[in-house]
């Protein structure tokens, strides 16, 4: 049997209480200064009385009652095989989430929170969501050591990038603790960043792809012929083509960022498209490029010289304003296509400026801030990976629940008999009085 | 009377009466209140007893000449009395330790025997007779002849006021002296709760009632003392001696058989050398205490 409050065994000095008052009462029979003592026969039962059996075996249920107060408040524990059984039967698991750049992408969210919940069905869990698998496991190890006696386990939830995980972080954890390993998306196959420059048919185009693995580094150019970045386009009026894909290249010269393709953007002049082809622009998308159109300060001061208009007209939307505060470019939706209608004509620098800027503020539905592709294999992670170790004994301490109770249960039965056979006793005594 | 204050006390209450200090009032108001109805006065005063006839002398007191017998016969006699007795009294009072026993609430037995003496004092002086004390424990610890007159009646009373209890219990001393110091036939009062049993007290008491004085022994006790009221565990200290003796509840019953036994000795004791025998209580009123005596003591029954 072990203490979980061993410092309350102490209190069992308090038993000298009721054999105090058992001897202390035995010697204090009331005195009385009397003149006809000479007619008392001193009586022998008088102290036979006071130590008579019933009173023994009442100082001993008092003495056993304080006893069992005692050890119950020392908190007792048995440690027996059924229960180090019932301890090896459960487990106490730490959830370390990743919570770094690369997991922050809303795709993720969805696996982590179905991971952590099914890894949560466990005895006791916690989940503890960091920046660095390293200081997260360090924390989990704090936990586990804190937690009641029962299998140890951590789950690391993670993309695993590359250096997150390594054999230092896992030395931190006891060999009796278990380690596992989730991993979230990803993978390790060699990537090919998107294009991020627009591009034209004509051109050749690099790209250079860039794999991690455990063997090392691999950068791979890859040239090929250029597409045209969808999204954009162009248009004047008929016989305008050679000029629309002048104007192009030259963008591609000037090394204008490519659209999003989901987020087409078509810049024209003259009549390419009707007013009845056209809606009131829509989506948050072309109100951002209108308004980062209207905010770009080279736009507005080349649009100060520009005499030409666009007429005004249900359902364009002015942007740009010219010398005389005249329309200069207009705005509406054409089949979920952004059209920038431009008062210039297409060989104009201004129409040029335009397309530019729009382009260039157009916003990428997926950051442009590329997350680094590399990550741990799965091999790596398997010579890391360990199942818990029995349930430690020793930590015992940890235990939610004493085993008390009994000791509280056998004191109230004692409080009961006391109770009864003080009773009793005194009925005893009184018919012995009457007797008397 | 206040309402919730219980029932009245008689006037001649013990505990009232040992409150009042003035010890004369006290023994008046008891007489008074004891002898009031009885037609004679118990003890025998001024006795002119007629003895015989002489023939008159010059010089005789005239209110002495029977003068019936002058006419019936035309002489002239004088009536001769005998010589006239005053009641002389001697109080001996107990005063030893085991006197200053009293029971909770109550007087102890010195106090007691203190309002008994002093009304019994008074009551003889008052008669014309006289009194005396003899204050013993064991030896005689104070002495006042007997004497007649209300001077003296105080210096008895301030006495009995300065009564301590203390010392062991030995009364014969004390007896053979007082019956010494009656020199006329008198009258023998002890006082005392009669713990000195050796066989000399008897004696002495007998020896009296051979010269040919009145014996009466008031036997002085507490309730306690009798019916031994205790039903727990004590440890008795004995008042006089010092012993101290354990005591249960089951040993009151062997107490009172035993304590019951002592009063049957001292009763047949008296009973059987022709001494007036009186047990008081002190929860008794004085009163009802001298009362039963002086009318059984009329009527020449308390033998």
């Amino acid at each position: 049997m072990v203490w979980l409050q061993p410092t309350s065994l102490w209190l069992a000095v308090l038993v000298a209480v009721p054999i105090a008052i058992h001897l202390l009462r035995t010697r204090r029979a009331r005195r009385l200064a009397f003149p006809s003592v000479r007619f008392v026969r001193p009586s022998q039962t008088a102290s036979v009385r006071l130590h008579a059996p019933s009173d023994l075996l009442l100082l001993a249920l008092r003495v056993a009652i304080v006893l069992l107060a005692a050890l119950a408040c020392a908190q007792p524990l048995w440690i027996t095989p059924a229960r180090e059984a019932s301890w090896n039967a459960r487990t106490a698991r730490a959830i370390v989430v990743d919570t770094s750049e690369s997991m922050r992408d809303p795709s993720a969210l969805e696996p982590v929170q179905r991971i952590v919940a099914r890894e949560s069905e466990a005895f006791v869990t916690r989940t503890f969501e960091v920046a660095t698998l390293g200081s997260g496991i360090e924390r989990a190890v704090a936990w586990l050591q804190q937690a009641p006696p029962a299998r140890r386990e951590i789950v690391v939830v993670s993309d695993f990038q590359l250096g997150s995980m390594s054999d230092a972080i896992a030395g931190m954890i006891p060999s009796s603790v278990g380690l596992r390993f989730e991993r979230v998306a990803r993978s390790n196959a060699l990537v090919v960043p998107p294009v991020r420059r627009l591009t034209t048919a004509d051109a050749a185009a690099e790209a250079y792809a860039i794999g991690l693995t455990d063997r090392g580094t691999t950068i791979e150019v890859q040239r090929r012929q250029s597409v045209e970045s969808p999204g954009f386009r162009l248009l004047g009026n008929a016989g305008d083509e050679n000029m629309a894909a002048a104007v192009r290249r030259a963008l591609v010269a000037a090394g204008t960022a490519a659209p999003d393709p989901s987020r087409r953007i078509a810049v024209r002049t003259g009549t390419a498209i009707s007013d009845g082809e056209v809606s009131a622009v829509a989506g948050r998308w072309m109100i951002e490029i209108i308004g980062g159109l209207s905010r770009d300060a080279e736009l507005d001061r080349l649009a100060r010289s520009i005499t030409e208009a666009v007429p005004r007209a249900e359902p364009w939307t002015i942007v740009v304003r010219g010398q005389s505060n005249q329309p200069v470019v207009r705005a509406a939706a054409s089949d979920a296509e952004l059209v920038l209608d431009c008062a210039t004509p297409l060989e104009s620098y201004f129409t040029a400026a335009v397309a530019r800027a729009a382009l260039r503020v157009a916003p990428w539905s997926r950051p442009v801030t590329e997350s680094d592709p590399s990550t741990i294999p799965d091999s790596t992670l398997d010579t890391l990976r360990r199942e818990p170790g029995p349930a430690d004994t020793t930590s015992w301490q940890t235990v939610e629940h004493s085993d008390g109770r009994w000791f509280w249960a056998a004191l109230l039965l004692l409080l009961a008999v006391e109770a009864w056979l003080r009773n009793r006793t005194a009925e005893i005594k009184e018919v012995h009085r009457a007797a008397a | 009377m206040e309402r919730g204050a219980g029932p009245p006390k008689p006037l001649l209450d013990p505990v009232l009466l040992n409150a009042i200090s003035d010890l004369e009032l006290v023994a008046r108001v008891t007489v008074d209140g004891t002898v009031s109805g009885l037609h004679r006065s118990p003890f025998h005063g001024y006795s002119a007893e007629f003895s015989q006839y002489r023939h008159y002398r010059p010089g005789d007191d005239l209110k002495y000449i029977d003068w019936k017998l002058l006419a019936r016969t035309d002489r002239i006699y004088t009536k001769q009395y005998r010589e006239t007795t005053n009641l002389a009294a001697q109080i001996a009072i107990d005063a030893s330790a085991s006197m200053n026993y009293g029971a909770t609430g109550g007087v102890t037995k010195l106090a007691y025997a203190r309002l008994l003496a002093a009304a019994l004092a008074h009551r003889v002086i008052g008669q014309g007779d006289a009194a005396g004390l003899v204050v013993f424990s064991d030896a005689i610890r104070q002495y006042v002849p007997s004497r007649s007159g209300q001077v003296h009646l105080r210096r008895l009373l301030v006495a009995l006021t300065e009564l301590e209890a203390s010392g062991t219990t030995a009364a014969s001393p004390a007896l053979r002296r007082s019956t010494d110091l009656l020199k006329r036939r008198g009258l023998l009062i002890l006082v005392s709760d009669l713990y000195d049993e050796d066989g000399t007290v008897e004696e002495e008491l007998r020896r009296a009632t051979r010269i040919g004085h009145d014996v009466v022994v008031f036997h002085v006790l507490t309730r306690d003392e009798i019916e031994f009221p205790f039903d727990e565990d004590l440890q008795l200290d004995d008042l006089e001696s010092g012993a101290s003796v354990q005591s249960g509840p089951a040993a009151a019953a062997e107490y009172r058989r035993e304590f019951a036994a002592f009063l049957a000795r001292w009763r047949t004791r008296c009973a059987a050398n022709g001494i007036d025998y009186v047990r008081v209580t002190t929860d008794m009123a004085l009163d009802a205490a001298l009362r039963e005596y002086l009318v059984q003591r009329s009527r020449g029954v308390t033998r």
